[in-house]
């Protein structure tokens, strides 16, 4: 293999992976409706691979893309028919590439796809034996030249050496009529920032593959003029001319690619940032109070623009850490496919909303989750063929996960076509665990009974079946959910099937808050649960029986506790100011002694043994060195 | 004499004062031990949970070392901690006082016999005796592990 430095093996390993995902999305859309665009696309994928792969000196990888690609040509020119058999073997060939990618990323052994290149040649090899005669060869050399103008970027080291490269690289894929500037030139380093050559295609398909190979220079930019007889060559010109006034690249580099770990340096060093800012914001309160004007007020302009500019500088490095939900999702049509072809199921997914964007952070958990519901609602929810046609619905179930954002939240829905879920086996079996009792279940509406799906090793599928397991279910989930400071709300109807709605924070590092004082300490409580603050003296509170007080909010009667009760602390102050609240979807309102504040905070975990404290979803650090706890109010218990 | 083929096998071990009784830990466990003043309470923690620090802008949660052996507790004003590494995890153990950092022969350690209870028996690696007094080498795998936890918390609820 050759030696890759450390740059080139990061970046050829990100492009295959690139690659190796848009063929595994093609191949499984190729199953339900493929057309030649998408054979097309797909086979530009295999090529491009074959391509890096093979100047990365990975022969077999190189191989391996290469069989796929052969298999995909005969799909393009119709020799081949698309199958599930094919998809699958091609599929099989995805899971190698990523075998491959991964041992390279990992130093381990590369995995050996000999077997398997054999397996697709002998396909390849059965249907060329039947239509052998079908094999055209290329269409004839093109007789009208293609015009390519060939920019190169400033910022490249060596214009003539890529001038040199791009040049070689045409000239394998056709003849070349006239090159400006000439070899000759190129050679002799003479090479300007631009390049126009007159090149007649061996064929019609290879000037994509052209282009495809030339841009995979990052410096080059390449315009594809086709010149019908007698077109002018004053348009070219002309464009020539403005890339020569203009100093700018013709186009800008659109991204760099940053290290997650040094994101996350940069975003701690901004958390550091915003605890001196509110640091900084104190200490210049208190010169105000000794000097009232003068030097105080200097200092408190200067501080008003920092604490902006960290505002800002704090809010765009957040946003640098959003993923599009899309790599969560990406993986799914494979796994559905999968999932309903070994249950005997037939299953249609459907996905929405994957531009919307989480923090990276919420990743892994909400994929957990999601892994989860998808399997559930393929084991469970969907009902074989024959049981749908006799319930009058297509054969076919339907899965859609759906994402959008709304109020600082992100909200993923999934929501399957199955047969639901039975309340009435849910209070069956709860009363069996000793959950209930036989009144009490029945006192229960369909939806709380169902909510009981919730409970810790509650499952009510008879057998284990190999895809949901054991024991972990949707408690896992909830807790999951709840973990990342989100919530889940499910809803089923028998025979019309179940949705469940998870709801997600945008974000999971700097969250405003709101700072309140309870038995004599600070706490925050994120912003997003909090819908407004009251007085309690000017409110409406009235006491129901022993002690259970009502806060009745423009004729809306909500619960009032005191969040030192919710929280088991002790409290023998006066609490004067309510905060309402949303807990598990519904409002409540909690009384403090005080609201010291509303602050932009850094949640920090609490750390072993304390990360599966319900109560708090973490702590963060104040201006003055000191902590906070951070309540999460879904997982206080009501205890009055 | 033939010489032992076995070499012989020594470890770093701090030892430090719990109400009168000698522990010890692996130094590798052992990260530093800083003297602290503001430990923060956090309601609904297990008892043995003094609260959480600031240390150097990481929180960390800090463990009442007498509760959680069952030898008393910790006064909460001021407090040695001894930050220890369990795993990935850092945890302060409150100490009364660090006696010494010493080098002992592996084999001087001994197994808990029938000393102590067996639940305090899946805590330690072992007993060794250091200028006459017996030193319990503790476990730090095991001094946080599931079932300690476990066991903490259901005595709780």
């Amino acid at each position: 293999m050759v030696e890759l430095s450390q740059d080139e093996l990061e970046l050829f390993v990100t492009e295959a992976e690139e690659n190796i995902a848009n063929l595994e999305n093609g191949l499984l859309k190729l199953e339900r409706e493929g057309d030649a665009a998408l054979v097309a696309e797909l086979f530009r994928y295999a090529h491009t691979l074959k391509g890096s792969a093979g100047a990365a000196g990975l022969t077999e990888m190189s191989q391996l893309a290469h069989a796929m690609e052969n298999l995909l040509e005969e799909v393009r020119n119709g020799t081949r028919k698309v199958t599930s058999d094919l998809v699958d073997t091609l599929l099989e060939c995805v899971d190698m590439l990523r075998a491959m990618v991964l041992a390279i990323q990992e130093n381990g052994k590369q995995p050996d796809p000999s077997m398997l290149i054999k397996k697709l040649s002998n396909l390849s090899d059965q249907q060329s034996d039947s239509d052998a005669s079908d094999h055209k060869p290329s269409s004839p050399v093109g007789e009208i030249p293609v015009t390519l103008n060939i920019f190169i970027k400033p910022e490249c080291p060596m214009p003539s050496v890529r001038a040199f490269q791009a040049y070689l690289i045409m000239s394998r894929y056709g003849e070349i009529v006239s090159l400006e500037p000439p070899v000759s030139e190129i050679q002799a380093g003479r090479a300007k920032y631009r390049l126009v050559a007159k090149v007649k295609l061996s064929d019609d398909n290879s000037l994509s593959e052209l282009e495809q190979e030339l841009t995979k220079f990052d410096d080059l930019v390449v315009e594809v003029q086709r010149q019908k007889d007698g077109q002018k060559v004053s348009e070219i010109v002309t464009a020539q001319k403005e890339v020569e006034t203009s100093t700018a690249p013709q186009a800008e580099l659109q991204s760099v690619r940053v290290s997650i770990e040094q994101m996350d340096a940069l975003l701690n060093l901004v958390g550091e940032l915003v605890i001196e800012r509110a640091r900084l914001e104190r200490g210049v309160r208190k010169v105000a109070e000794i000097n009232g004007n003068g030097i105080a007020e200097e200092l408190q302009g200067v501080t008003e623009r920092v604490s902006r500019i960290v505002s800002q500088l704090q809010e765009s490095l957040t946003r640098t850490r959003m993923v599009p939900l899309n790599v969560v999702f990406a993986r799914f049509p494979r796994l559905v496919r999968e999932l309903s072809r070994s249950m005997g199921k037939r299953v249609q997914l459907k996905i929405e909303g994957e531009d919307t964007e989480i923090d990276r952070a919420l990743v892994e958990k909400l994929n957990e989750c999601l892994v989860h519901l998808v399997r559930n609602a393929i084991d469970h929810g969907i009902e074989p063929p024959d049981e749908r046609i006799a319930a009058g619905k297509p054969p076919e179930g339907l899965i859609e996960i759906s994402a959008s954002q709304s109020e600082g939240s992100v909200i993923v829905v999934v929501r399957d076509d199955g047969r639901g879920i039975d309340p009435n086996k849910i209070r069956r079996k709860a009363i069996e665990r000793g959950l209930l009792t036989e009144e009490q279940a029945s006192s229960l509406s369909d939806d709380e009974a169902i909510q009981f799906i919730f409970r810790s090793g509650f499952s009510t599928k008879e057998e284990v079946s190999e895809v949901s397991g054991r024991g972990v279910g949707m408690d896992a989930v909830k807790n999951a959910m709840e973990q990342i400071g989100g919530t889940i709300d499910l809803h089923s109807q028998i025979g019309a099937g179940t949705t469940v709605t998870l709801r997600l924070p945008l974000t999971l590092a700097i969250i405003p808050a709101l700072l309140v004082r309870v038995g004599g300490r600070l706490f925050a409580l994120p912003m997003h649960s909090v819908t407004e603050v009251l007085d309690l003296q000017r409110s409406d509170v009235q006491e129901i029986g022993t002690g259970e007080k009502v806060l009745v909010l423009r004729g809306n009667p909500l619960p009032l506790f005191s969040l030192a009760k919710l929280l088991g602390i002790p409290n023998g102050r006066t609490e004067g100011t309510g905060v309402i609240v949303r807990q598990q979807e519904k409002l409540i309102a909690v009384s403090v002694e005080a609201v010291e504040g509303k602050d932009e905070i850094v949640i920090k975990p609490l750390g072993y043994p304390l990360h599966n404290l319900r109560s708090f979803i973490g702590a963060t650090i104040l201006g003055d060195g000191s902590i906070a706890l951070i309540v999460d109010l879904n997982g206080v218990t009501i205890r009055r | 004499m033939v010489q032992v083929m076995e070499e012989k096998q020594e470890r770093n071990i701090v030892v430090f004062r719990l109400n009168g009784t000698l522990f010890a830990l692996d130094i590798q466990n052992v990260q530093e031990i800083v003297q602290q003043s503001d430990i923060v309470s956090v309601p609904g923690a297990p008892t043995f949970i003094l609260g959480i620090v600031n240390l150097r802008g990481r929180i960390m949660a800090v463990v009442d070392t007498k509760r959680l052996l069952g030898i008393g507790e910790t006064s909460t004003d001021k407090v040695l901690v001894m930050v220890a590494q369990i795993g990935e995890h850092l945890v302060g153990f409150t100490v009364d006082e660090v006696e010494q950092v010493t080098r002992v022969a592996s084999d001087s350690i001994e197994p808990v016999s029938d000393l102590v209870s067996p639940e305090e028996a899946r805590r330690l690696e072992g007993i060794l005796k250091l200028d006459g007094k017996l030193v319990l080498l503790l476990d730090a795998n095991r001094l946080l592990d599931e079932e300690t936890l476990e066991a903490a918390m259901s005595q709780q609820h």
